[in-house]
C-alpha cells in the first residue's frame, strides 16, 4: 500500500507546484498592476472608463467576437502585427487592467481590434474611426467588404418605420441591405454600446515596459 | 450427477455470501466474453536502458537551456523573450514618460480628455442620450472659441438643447482645476476629433477668456451662451478660426 | 456504497474443485454487473452528445464558409456555435465517456464491486443537466469568452456536483481495493480523478469571483484549457491504453521502471504546459518560456509511453488486422506520441510567430480530444460493451466502416487545421497581404473540413446505431468476439 500513498502525495504536490508556478506567481507579479501616472503632464494610462465602454465589452463578449478577432498586438519580432498597422507597439498586461472580462481572443479570421479606436495616419483605417462605419459594418459586413466571412449582426439593430424625420443614427444602406421604402435601420442600445467600446480601443499610449519608439511608430 | 442429499444440501445454502459454482452453463452463455479474457495486465522488470536515460537527460538539459535563454530574467516587465532584463529599464524614461519625443497639442489634449471628460462624454465623444450632450459635430464645439471657453471655464447648467437632444444636467466648471495650456490642448483636441473640423485654441486665448469670465461666479445658462455670437473667437491668440463648422 | 459485496469469492470460500481461473471470471462478472447500468448510461449520453457536437461542428464550419447559411440569426452565428460545439465535444462526449471507461477500468483493477450504483446515475444526470443548460446559455450569448470555460459559474456548480458522485465512487473503489501492487493505470486514473475537480473548481472560482483581473484571466483560461485536455483526458487515455493493449495481446508492460519514470515525469511537468497557448500574448516572456520548456520535457513521458506500448505489441502486430479494440486503441496511442512532438514544434516562437492565431490551436485541441482520446475510448467501448450487455457486436462491417470513416475523417480534419494554420500564418506574416485575401485563400481548407465532417458524421451515426443495437441486446450471441477479419482470412 505504500506506493499508493506516494502516488497520492505526488499527484497532489506536482499539481500544486504547477498551480503556484503558473497562477500564483504571475498573479503576484502582474496581477495587480496599476495605471502609469506621468507627474509632469498629469497624464494617466490606462483610464478606467465605465459607461458604454464597459457595457460594450459585455456585448462584444456575448456575441462571440473573440472567436474571430483578437485584441493583442504582438512584438515586432513575434509577428507582423505592427508592420501591418494594427498597432504602434506591442500590447502588454497593463493595457487590460480595467477590463472586467478580458477579451484577448483566440483566433484571427478578421483583423486585430486592439487599436480600433486609435488615431491612424493610414486613410484606409481612418474611415473606420466613425460610429457610422462601425454600425454599417456590424449590420452588413459584406456591403463594406464583399468577400468578408463576418456574420451580419442584425440582432443589434432594428428596422422601424420612419416617423416624421429620419433618425440621425439611421444607417446609410444601399442595395439588398437597404430596408424597404419608408423604413430605416437604427442601432439598438447594444449596438451603441458596442460601437462606443470598439472606438475606445486604443493601445497606442507609450508605457515604460513597451515604449512607442520611432521605429515602432514608423508605419 | 451428485446424490440427492448433496443437491439438497447445496440448495439449502441460502446465506447471503453463497455463490453457486455449479451453474457453469449460465456463466458460459452470458459471460463468454469474460471467460475468454486474458489475465489482468502485469508489468515486467526490465531496467531502464542507459541510452534512454541519456536521451531523456538531453531533453531535460535542452529544456532548461531554453528556459535560461528566453526568460528575460523572470521579470514582470520583459515582454520580449530575446531581451534581457536590462533593456526594459533603460528604455524607461522618468515615471512613465516614455521617450523624449514631445507630444503634440492634440495628443496632450487627448490625454486630458481621457482623464477628465471621458466618463461623461465617452471616448467616442457621443455622450449619453438624455444625460450628456454629444460633442460630435456640436456647434458649441466647432464654432467660435468664446462660447466654448465660457462653457469650460465656468460650467453650464439648466435646460440645454443641442443638436443631439435636450438635457437638464450640469457641466462642472473647470477653471479652478486646469491650467491654460492643458485647457487649450483639450479644446484643440475636441475641435478636431470624431470628424470635427475646427481650428486650435491657444493658451493665450484661454488666459484672455479667464479674465473675462472671472467676475461671473455661477455657471452659465444656455441663454447666456446664446447671447454671445456663434462665431466669436477670443482675441489675444494667433490662431485663426477654421471655416464652417463640421457637418 | 462503501461496503464491498461480500459475494466476491476467494480461494478460501470456494469449494476445492473450482479453479482460481473460474474465481477470477466470477469476480469479473460481479464487478461488471455492479457498474453495468451506469457505464452503459454514461456511454449512451456520451454518444448523444457526440452526435450533437457533430451537428454543431458541421454548422460552425459551414458558417465560416457561408455566413448567411440558415439566415442571420445570431444564435447560429459562428461565434456562438463554435464554443457550443467545443463544449458538447469536451464536456458532453469526452468527459462522460472518460468517466464510463475510467470507472470500469478502476473497478476491474481494484477488483471491487460496490453497491448502490444508482449514485453514479444521479451524478451523470446532474452532469448532463449542467451541460445542457450550459450549451443553451452559450448559444444565447450568456457564456464567458473563455475557451472551454464558457459555462457561467452557476452551471459549473452543477457539473461539480455531478462529478462529486462520480469521483467519490472512483476513490472509494481505490480505498477498498484488494491488496497487491497497483497497476500503472490505477495511478493515472487516481491522478485524473483528483486533478479534474481541482482544475475545474479553481478555474471557475477565479473567473467568477472577479478577483482575477486583466490578462490573468487569459492565463487562467490557458492553464485550464491545456490541462483539461492534456492532463485530465490524456491521463484517462493513457490509463486505458496501458490496460487494453497488454490485456488484449497478453504481453506484460515492458518495464516497471519506465512506467514509473513516465508517470512521475507526466505528473511533474504536465501541469506546466498551459502557456504554450499564449505565445505572443501580453504576458511577461518568462511565463511562456516556462511552458515551452515544460512541453519539451513532456517528451520524456511520451517516449516512455511509446516504448511501453510498442514493446507490448512486439510480435503481435498482426492482431491489429482483426481486433477492432486494438486497432482503435493503437491509432489513438500513436496519435498521442505524434501530438506531443507537434505541441513542442508549434510552441517554439519561430513557428508560433506564424501560426499563433490561426487554426493550429484548434488542430492541437482536436489532436488531443479526438485523434488520441476519442479513438482510444472507441477502442475501450468495443472491449467493454460486450462484457456489460452479454452479447457481441452485431456486424464487423459496421465496425470497419466506423473505423475507416473516423480515422480518415479526423486525420483529414486535423491535417487541414494544422497545415491550413501554417499557410494562413505565412500569408499574414506578409504585411502586404490584406486580411480579407488571406481569409479567402483559406477557403479550400474550410471546404476540405466540411468534407471531413461528412466522413465523421457517417462514422458517428454508424457507431451510435451499433451501440443502440447492443443496448437492445440485438448483437451476436456470445461466443467468439466480432473481429474485423478472421485469422484465416489474413494470411
Amino acid at each position: 500500500m505504500k506506493t499508493s500513498r506516494i502516488v497520492f502525495f505526488g499527484v497532489f504536490t506536482t499539481f500544486a507546484a504547477a498551480t503556484v508556478g503558473l497562477l500564483a506567481i504571475p498573479q503576484f507579479q502582474f496581477g495587480n498592476l496599476g495605471p502609469v501616472v506621468n507627474k509632469d503632464t498629469g497624464d494617466v494610462y490606462p483610464v478606467n472608463v465605465g459607461g458604454y465602454t464597459a457595457q460594450g465589452r459585455d456585448v462584444y463578449a456575448a456575441n462571440g467576437c473573440v472567436y474571430c478577432h483578437t485584441q493583442v498586438v504582438r512584438n515586432a519580432q513575434d509577428g507582423s502585427d505592427i508592420e501591418r498597422g494594427w498597432g504602434v507597439r506591442q500590447s502588454v498586461a497593463r493595457d487590460y487592467i480595467y477590463d472586467k472580462t478580458v477579451v484577448l481572443g483566440f483566433a484571427r479570421f478578421g483583423p486585430d481590434l486592439a487599436n480600433e479606436g486609435a488615431k491612424s495616419d493610414n486613410p484606409a483605417d481612418a474611415v473606420k474611426k466613425t460610429v457610422a462605419w462601425q454600425y454599417k459594418h456590424l449590420y452588413a459586413p459584406q456591403s463594406i467588404e464583399p468577400h468578408s466571412n463576418m456574420p451580419a449582426y442584425r440582432n443589434l439593430f432594428e428596422v422601424k418605420k420612419i416617423e416624421g424625420q429620419p433618425s440621425p443614427d439611421a444607417l446609410d444602406l444601399t442595395g439588398a441591405d437597404a430596408p424597404p421604402a419608408g423604413y430605416e435601420v437604427v442601432p439598438t442600445l447594444e449596438a451603441r454600446q458596442l460601437a462606443a467600446y470598439l472606438l475606445s480601443l486604443d493601445h497606442s499610449h507609450t508605457l515604460p515596459e513597451a515604449p512607442v519608439t520611432k521605429e515602432t511608430a514608423k508605419k | 450427477m451428485k446424490e440427492p442429499e448433496d443437491l439438497k444440501q447445496a440448495a439449502s445454502h441460502h446465506e447471503a455470501n453463497y455463490v453457486d459454482y455449479r451453474e457453469t452453463e449460465d456463466v458460459t452463455r452470458v459471460h463468454a466474453a469474460i471467460k475468454r479474457e486474458n489475465r489482468d495486465p502485469e508489468t515486467g522488470n526490465v531496467p531502464l536502458p542507459l541510452w534512454f536515460l541519456a536521451v531523456c537527460g538531453i531533453a531535460v538539459a535542452g529544456a532548461f537551456f531554453y528556459l535560461g535563454s528566453y526568460s528575460g530574467g523572470f521579470s514582470g516587465d520583459v515582454y520580449n523573450e530575446s531581451a534581457g532584463p536590462g533593456v526594459a529599464s533603460s528604455a524607461a524614461g522618468g515615471a512613465g514618460s516614455g521617450p523624449a519625443q514631445e507630444l503634440s497639442p492634440v495628443e496632450q489634449g487627448q490625454m486630458v480628455f481621457q482623464q477628465a471628460c471621458v466618463s461623461c462624454h465617452q471616448a467616442s465623444g457621443m455622450g449619453v442620450p438624455g444625460q450628456y450632450p454629444s460633442l460630435v459635430g456640436a456647434t458649441y464645439v466647432t464654432g467660435g472659441s468664446k462660447r466654448l471657453l465660457m462653457i469650460l471655464l465656468n460650467g453650464l447648467q439648466g435646460h440645454l438643447k443641442t443638436e443631439s437632444g435636450e438635457y437638464n444636467g450640469a457641466m462642472p466648471a473647470q477653471a479652478g482645476t486646469i491650467t491654460d495650456k492643458k485647457l487649450a490642448n483639450l479644446l484643440t483636441y475636441i475641435r478636431q476629433a470624431w470628424g470635427n473640423k475646427a481650428g486650435p485654441v491657444t493658451p493665450e486665448e484661454v488666459a484672455a477668456a479667464r479674465k473675462e469670465v472671472q467676475a461671473h461666479t455661477d455657471p452659465f445658462s444656455q441663454a447666456e451662451i446664446e447671447a454671445v455670437p456663434a462665431t466669436a473667437d477670443m482675441g489675444g491668440g494667433a490662431a485663426k478660426p477654421a471655416a464652417a463648422p463640421a457637418k | 456504497m462503501t461496503e464491498t459485496t461480500p459475494t466476491i469469492p476467494t480461494q478460501a470460500s470456494a469449494p476445492s474443485d473450482v479453479t482460481k481461473r473460474e474465481i477470477g471470471q466470477v469476480e469479473r462478472a460481479l464487478i461488471d454487473a455492479s457498474v453495468r447500468g451506469p457505464v452503459l448510461f454514461f456511454y449512451f449520453t456520451a454518444l448523444t452528445w457526440l452526435l450533437g457536437a457533430n451537428l454543431l461542428g458541421v454548422l460552425a464550419t459551414f458558417k465560416l464558409l457561408w455566413p448567411s447559411f440558415l439566415g442571420d440569426c445570431v444564435l447560429l452565428s459562428y461565434g456562438r456555435v463554435w464554443p457550443a460545439y467545443m463544449d458538447c465535444l469536451t464536456y458532453g462526449w469526452a468527459c462522460m465517456a472518460a468517466f464510463g471507461t475510467g470507472l470500469w477500468i478502476m473497478g476491474r483493477l481494484c477488483r471491487v464491486a460496490l453497491r448502490k450504483s444508482a449514485i453514479l446515475i444521479a451524478g451523470a444526470v446532474l452532469w448532463n443537466i449542467g451541460v445542457t443548460l450550459g450549451v443553451i446559455l452559450v448559444l444565447t450569448g450568456n457564456g464567458r469568452p473563455a475557451e472551454l470555460l464558457d459555462f457561467p459559474g452557476s452551471v459549473s456548480i452543477l457539473l461539480l456536483a455531478g462529478y462529486l458522485f462520480i469521483g467519490t465512487w472512483g476513490f472509494s473503489m481505490f480505498r477498498l481495493r484488494r491488496s497487491g501492487p497497483d497497476y500503472i493505470s490505477v495511478w493515472y486514473l487516481i491522478g485524473a480523478f483528483f486533478w479534474f475537480p481541482w482544475l475545474y473548481a479553481t478555474a471557475n472560482l477565479l473567473l467568477s469571483s472577479g478577483h482575477v483581473r486583466g490578462v490573468m484571466q487569459a492565463v487562467v483560461g490557458a492553464w485550464f484549457g491545456q490541462n483539461l485536455i492534456w492532463l485530465f483526458l490524456a491521463s484517462i487515455g493513457i490509463a486505458t491504453v496501458y490496460y487494453i493493449v497488454p490485456k488484449v495481446t497478453n504481453k506484460p508492460i515492458h518495464s516497471y521502471y519506465m512506467v514509473s519514470l513516465g508517470f512521475w515525469s507526466f505528473a511533474i511537468f504536465g501541469g506546466w504546459t498551459g502557456m504554450i497557448r499564449l505565445v505572443g500574448a501580453p504576458v511577461p516572456a518568462w511565463l511562456i518560456t516556462v511552458s515551452v520548456a515544460a512541453a519539451i520535457m513532456m517528451l520524456v513521458p511520451t517516449a516512455t509511453f511509446t516504448i511501453n506500448y510498442a514493446k507490448s505489441m512486439k510480435g503481435c502486430s498482426h492482431m491489429v488486422y482483426h481486433s477492432p479494440v486494438l486497432r482503435f486503441t493503437l491509432f489513438g496511442a500513436v496519435a498521442y506520441s505524434i501530438s506531443s512532438l507537434l505541441l513542442v514544434f508549434f510552441s517554439f516562437r519561430n513557428v508560433a510567430n506564424y501560426t499563433q492565431f490561426g487554426t493550429v490551436l484548434q488542430g492541437e485541441n482536436h489532436l488531443g480530444i479526438y485523434t488520441f482520446f476519442t479513438m482510444v475510448i472507441f477502442g475501450s467501448m468495443y472491449y467493454i460493451v460486450p462484457r456489460l450487455v452479454g452479447c457481441e457486436w452485431f456486424s464487423s462491417s459496421m465496425i470497419r466502416l466506423h473505423f475507416w470513416s473516423c480515422a480518415y475523417g479526423i486525420g483529414f480534419f486535423v491535417m487541414l487545421l494544422l497545415v491550413g494554420g501554417i499557410f494562413q500564418g505565412s500569408l499574414w506574416a506578409d504585411k502586404d497581404v490584406y486580411n480579407v485575401d488571406a481569409m479567402q485563400a483559406m477557403e479550400p481548407f474550410v471546404i476540405g473540413r466540411c468534407i471531413a465532417w461528412v466522413l465523421l458524421t457517417f462514422g458517428h451515426i454508424i457507431f451510435a446505431l451499433h451501440y443502440l443495437l447492443m443496448l437492445l441486446r440485438l448483437g451476436r450471441p456470445s461466443g467468439t468476439p466480432t473481429l474485423l477479419e478472421t485469422k484465416e482470412e489474413h494470411a
